[in-house]
């Protein structure tokens, strides 16, 4: 029975599901690391693809990511 | 000059990965392939996704047993 129930918890981790928003379309490579810096210090980064320029963050991260490009892009979002 | 599209991202194993792109045949709701492990998807999918995975992969277990 343990084996079981250790089979059925392995298949409930198989798949997370996290709200978020995802980054995309930077204009450049300095303003894709830029914002993935400031986003990472911030602790709030799920994931990202430097090759895409691609990145996710927590919807808590998005608001302080989203006053740092209202800031630092005009223009942004 | 930069896009923020809000999204549920979802991170699984690629075997739970190929199951919801087939999920997606029949039902929309993929908003981007992001990369072996991870799919964004729309936030009212993601009940349905969980419930049908899960189906799926119990079907997978008990044709094992038999």
């Amino acid at each position: 029975v343990s084996d079981q129930i250790r089979l059925w918890e392995l298949e409930k981790n198989r798949l997370k599901a996290d709200d978020g928003v995802l980054y995309e379309d930077f204009r450049s490579q300095p303003d894709y690391e830029i914002l993935l810096n400031y986003a990472n210090s911030y602790d709030c980064v799920l994931w990202s693809n430097d090759s895409k320029r691609l990145f996710f963050v927590t919807l808590q991260g998005h608001q302080i990511v989203r006053e740092f490009v209202k800031r630092r892009l005009p223009g942004g979002t | 000059m930069v896009k923020a599209s809000k999204g549920i991202l979802i991170s699984c194993d690629p075997a739970v990965k190929q199951i919801i792109l087939n999920l997606n045949d029949r039902k929309r709701f993929i908003i981007q392939d992001l990369d072996l492990q991870h799919i964004l998807v729309s936030p009212d999918s993601v009940q349905t996704i969980k419930f049908e995975v899960e189906k799926e992969l119990e079907r997978n277990t008990f044709q094992i047993l038999d």
